[in-house]
C-alpha cells in the first residue's frame, strides 16, 4: 500500500476512533447523570406526595371511601403534571392512575419493605418510565406507587447520537480531504526522489533534489551525493573506455602497418621480375617488419602478464645489474661512439629483477636512439627522502616540452618516420611507466630540445 | 613514360610502391613529408601524385590545393577508411582515393585510369617488332596487321598494363574478362598460348612457376 495512503488512512481511522470513543463516553455519561437527576427528583417528589397524603388522611383509621377520594384528588392533580399515582391499600388498588405496569412487575413494587423504596426504570410500549414504590409511615398495608415518563431523557440521548453521527460524517469528509492533501504533501520528497532516480538511470546526472529539513533531508543529501558519485564514476569509466579505444586503435594500426608491408613485399617477391638487389631489399623489409611485430607482441605480453601478478620484491644487487645491462648494449654504444658512465651509490634495489632490467634497458636504448653520435649517457643511483632514486640522462636530441606528457602513452613517437626506421614501436616508455607503477614508484621525465633528457625513477625503499 | 611522385612517410611502403611502379614502366620520385613534396613538385615534371593523407606536418588534405594549382592529378592513399574522409578527399579534388592495404594491381589500374583521364595515358606499346595501339586496339607485327579476338586483346592489354608483374590466372581472368566470365582458368592458358604464337612472344610472356604469367619488358 502506498505510503501516503497509509498516512491518510491512519489519520482518518485514528481520528474517527477517538471521536467515536470520546463521543460515546460523553453521551453516556450525560445520559447517566440525567437519569440520576430524574431519580433524585422523583424520590423527592415521591416523598413529598407520600407525606402530603399522610397528613391529609390517616390511613389506619379512615374508611376506604375517604382514602379513595383523597387518593383520587391527588391522583388527578398529579396526572396533569405527568405523574401517575397508584395507591394500594389493604390488599387492593384504591386508586390506579395508570395501567402501564404489568402483573409481574407489580409484585416487586408491592413487596417493598418498610423504610425502603423500590426504584426502577421500566420500558413499556417504546417509552421509558421511572417507577417508585414505598410504604406509608407506620403502615404496612398501604403502598404508594409513583410513575413518571422520562422518555425525554432517552430521546435526548438518541438525538445526541444522531447528531454526533452526522457530525462524524462531516468530520470524515473534511478530515479526509485535509489528511489526503497532507499525506500527499508529506510524501512529496518521495516523488522527487523517484523522479530523480529515474533521471539518473536514464543517464542524466545533473539532477539535484531540493533539501527539506526533516528526515527526508538526510535521504535527499545522500541521494544527491550518490548522483554526484555516479556522475564521476561514469565520467571516469567513459574516460577509461576512451583511452582503451585509443589504445586499441593505435595497436591495430601498429599491427596493420607492418602486415601491409610484409604482404606487399612478399607479393612483390612472388610476382615481380625483380633484380637481385630488389629481392634482397624486399626480404630485408619483411624481416624487419616481422621482427618489429614480434617485439610489440613480446612487450605487450610481458606487461600484461606482470600486471596480473603482484610482483615479488627481492633485493637486487645494483652493480651487477648495471654491468649486465652495460654488456647488453656495448655494441650499440660502440657503433655510435657513446660513453656510458655510472655513479651507483645504492648497494641494492627492491623490485622484480626481470622488470627492472627491462625498465633500465628500455631507457638506455632510448638514450642511445636520442644520440646521433659521440654523446654521454649517465646512470645514477642514490637515496633521497627514504626512496631509491635511479636516473638515466643523456645529451641527445631531447623531447619537446609540449610532448612530455604524451611521450609515455602507448605507441606515441615524437618522430614517426625516424623511429620506424630503427624498428621502434613507441611502447618503450609506456611500459617503463607501467613497470614503475607496479613497483609503487614514480617516473619523472625532464627534457630540453637539443640539450638532452633525464628520466628519474623514484622507488620506495620498503 | 609518366613520372609519379610518391608521398608517404613510411619508407618501407614508399619503397614498395616505387618498386612496383618501376616494374610497370613508371619513373618515380619520393617525398616523406609535406615540405619534401612541395620541393619535388618544383623540381621535376610530375604526371601524377600518390599522396598519403596522414603526413607529418602539413595535413595531406591541405596539400591537394597546391597540386591542383599545378594541374597535377592526385590519388589519395590512406589507412583511414571512414566514409567522411573518403568523401572529403574526393570533394577536395582528388582524382581517386585508395584505402590501405590495397592490392598492387588495383593501385596500378587506378593510376592508369587517372592518367588516361588526364590525357597522359599510355597510347602505344612497342616490343620486339610488335606495336600495340591501346587506343585503337590494333596490333601490328612487322608492319602487318595481326587479327586478335576481343578476348585476346583484353588479355594482352592486362599483361601490358602490368608489365613485369606476374598475375595469377584468376587475376588475369578477372581483369581481362570481368567477374561474369564463368570460364575456367584453362581458357587463360589457351589464350596465352595463342597470343604467344600470334605475336612471336614466347620469350616475352613468361610462365612464372606456380604463380601465373608475366609480360617482361625493359624497365624504366
Amino acid at each position: 500500500m502506498k505510503l501516503w495512503l497509509k498516512i491518510f488512512l491512519s489519520i482518518l481511522l485514528l481520528s474517527l476512533t477517538t471521536l467515536f470513543i470520546s463521543t460515546s463516553f460523553v453521551i453516556n455519561k450525560s445520559h447517566i447523570s440525567n437519569i440520576k437527576r430524574e431519580q433524585e427528583r422523583s424520590i423527592n417528589e415521591f416523598d413529598l406526595i407520600k407525606l402530603s397524603i399522610q397528613n391529609n388522611v390517616d390511613l389506619n383509621i379512615s374508611s376506604k371511601n375517604t382514602i379513595k377520594i383523597v387518593a383520587a384528588r391527588y391522583g388527578e392533580y398529579y396526572e396533569e403534571k405527568g405523574i401517575h399515582l397508584l395507591l394500594y391499600h389493604k390488599g387492593e388498588f384504591v386508586y390506579k392512575g395508570s395501567e402501564l405496569i404489568k402483573q409481574n412487575d407489580l409484585k416487586n413494587f408491592l413487596s417493598v419493605e418498610s423504610g425502603t423504596k423500590t426504584i426502577q426504570i421500566l420500558e413499556e410500549g417504546n417509552r421509558h418510565y421511572i417507577v417508585l414504590s414505598g410504604l406509608f409511615l407506620d403502615n404496612n398495608q398501604s403502598t404508594l406507587i409513583y410513575i413518571r415518563d422520562i422518555q425525554s431523557i432517552y430521546d435526548a440521548k438518541y438525538q445526541s447520537i444522531q447528531m454526533s453521527v452526522a457530525l462524524a460524517f462531516l468530520f470524515v469528509l473534511i478530515l479526509g480531504i485535509f489528511s489526503y492533501l497532507y499525506a500527499k504533501w508529506i510524501t512529496r520528497p518521495i516523488d522527487s526522489l523517484h523522479k530523480g532516480a529515474i533521471a539518473i538511470s536514464g543517464g542524466d546526472y545533473s539532477v539535484k533534489i531540493k533539501r527539506t529539513s526533516d528526515e527526508f533531508g538526510d535521504v535527499v543529501n545522500a541521494f544527491n551525493d550518490m548522483a554526484e558519485a555516479i556522475e564521476n564514476r561514469t565520467e571516469q569509466l567513459e574516460q577509461k573506455a576512451k583511452e582503451r579505444q585509443v589504445f586499441i586503435d593505435d595497436l591495430s594500426h601498429e599491427m596493420n602497418t607492418p602486415l601491409t608491408s610484409i604482404q606487399g613485399y612478399a607479393e612483390f617477391l612472388l610476382s615481380a621480375n625483380a633484380s637481385d638487389e630488389q629481392k634482397q631489399k624486399s626480404a630485408k623489409n619483411i624481416y624487419t617488419e616481422a621482427k618489429r611485430m614480434k617485439d610489440i607482441y613480446t612487450k605487450l605480453m610481458t606487461i600484461t602478464f606482470a600486471r596480473e601478478q603482484s610482483i615479488e620484491l627481492i633485493k637486487i644487487p645494483l652493480n651487477t645489474l648495471i654491468d649486465e645491462i652495460t654488456d647488453a648494449v656495448t655494441l650499440q654504444l660502440e657503433e655510435k661512439d657513446i660513453k656510458l658512465v655510472h655513479q651507483i651509490h645504492l648497494p641494492i634495489i627492491l623490485g622484480d629483477k626481470t622488470l627492472i632490467y627491462m625498465l633500465l634497458i628500455n631507457l638506455i636504448k632510448n638514450s642511445i636512439q636520442a644520440i646521433e653520435n659521440g654523446g654521454i649517457i649517465e646512470i645514477k643511483a642514490y637515496e633521497e627522502n627514504k626512496n631509491s632514486i635511479l636516473s638515466i640522462s643523456d645529451n641527445g636530441i631531447g623531447i619537446p616540452k609540449d610532448k612530455l606528457e604524451e611521450v609515455v602513452k602507448p605507441f606515441f613517437r615524437v618522430d614517426k618516420s625516424r623511429s620506424r626506421k630503427t624498428g621502434g614501436a613507441g611502447l618503450g616508455l609506456s611500459i617503463c611507466k607501467d613497470i614503475v607503477s607496479l613497483h609503487h614508484g614514480e617516473l619523472i621525465i625532464e627534457s630540453e630540445l637539443g640539450k638532452g633528457t633525464m628520466v628519474k625513477i623514484i622507488l620506495p625503499m620498503k | 613514360m609518366p613520372h609519379i611522385l610518391v608521398v608517404d612517410d613510411e619508407e618501407a611502403i614508399s619503397d614498395l610502391i616505387v618498386m612496383n611502379l618501376n616494374m610497370v614502366g613508371f619513373t618515380c620520385s619520393q617525398a616523406f613529408n609535406g615540405q619534401e613534396a612541395l620541393e619535388a613538385m618544383n623540381q621535376t615534371e610530375i604526371d601524377l601524385c600518390l599522396l598519403d593523407v596522414m603526413l607529418p606536418g602539413k595535413d595531406g588534405f591541405q596539400l591537394i590545393d597546391k597540386f591542383k594549382e599545378t594541374n597535377i592529378p592526385v590519388i589519395y592513399l590512406t589507412a583511414k577508411s571512414s566514409l567522411t574522409d573518403r568523401v572529403k578527399g574526393l570533394n577536395l579534388g582528388a582524382e581517386d582515393y585508395i584505402v590501405k592495404p590495397f592490392e598492387t594491381l588495383e593501385l596500378i589500374a587506378r593510376i592508369k585510369v587517372v592518367l588516361r583521364r588526364n590525357g597522359k595515358g599510355q597510347k602505344n606499346f612497342r616490343l620486339k617488332n610488335v606495336e600495340v595501339s591501346l587506343t585503337e586496339r590494333t596490333v601490328v607485327k612487322n608492319n602487318l596487321q595481326v587479327e586478335l579476338a576481343a578476348q585476346e586483346f583484353a588479355l594482352l592489354e592486362v599483361l601490358i598494363q602490368n608489365q613485369n608483374l606476374a598475375l595469377t590466372r584468376e587475376q588475369l581472368l578477372e581483369a581481362a574478362w570481368g567477374y561474369d566470365y564463368f570460364g575456367e582458368t584453362r581458357t587463360v592458358d589457351m589464350h596465352i598460348q595463342r597470343l604467344r604464337k600470334k605475336l612471336d612472344w614466347e620469350d616475352v610472356i613468361k610462365t612464372v612457376y606456380k604463380y601465373g604469367y608475366r609480360l617482361e619488358a625493359p624497365k624504366g
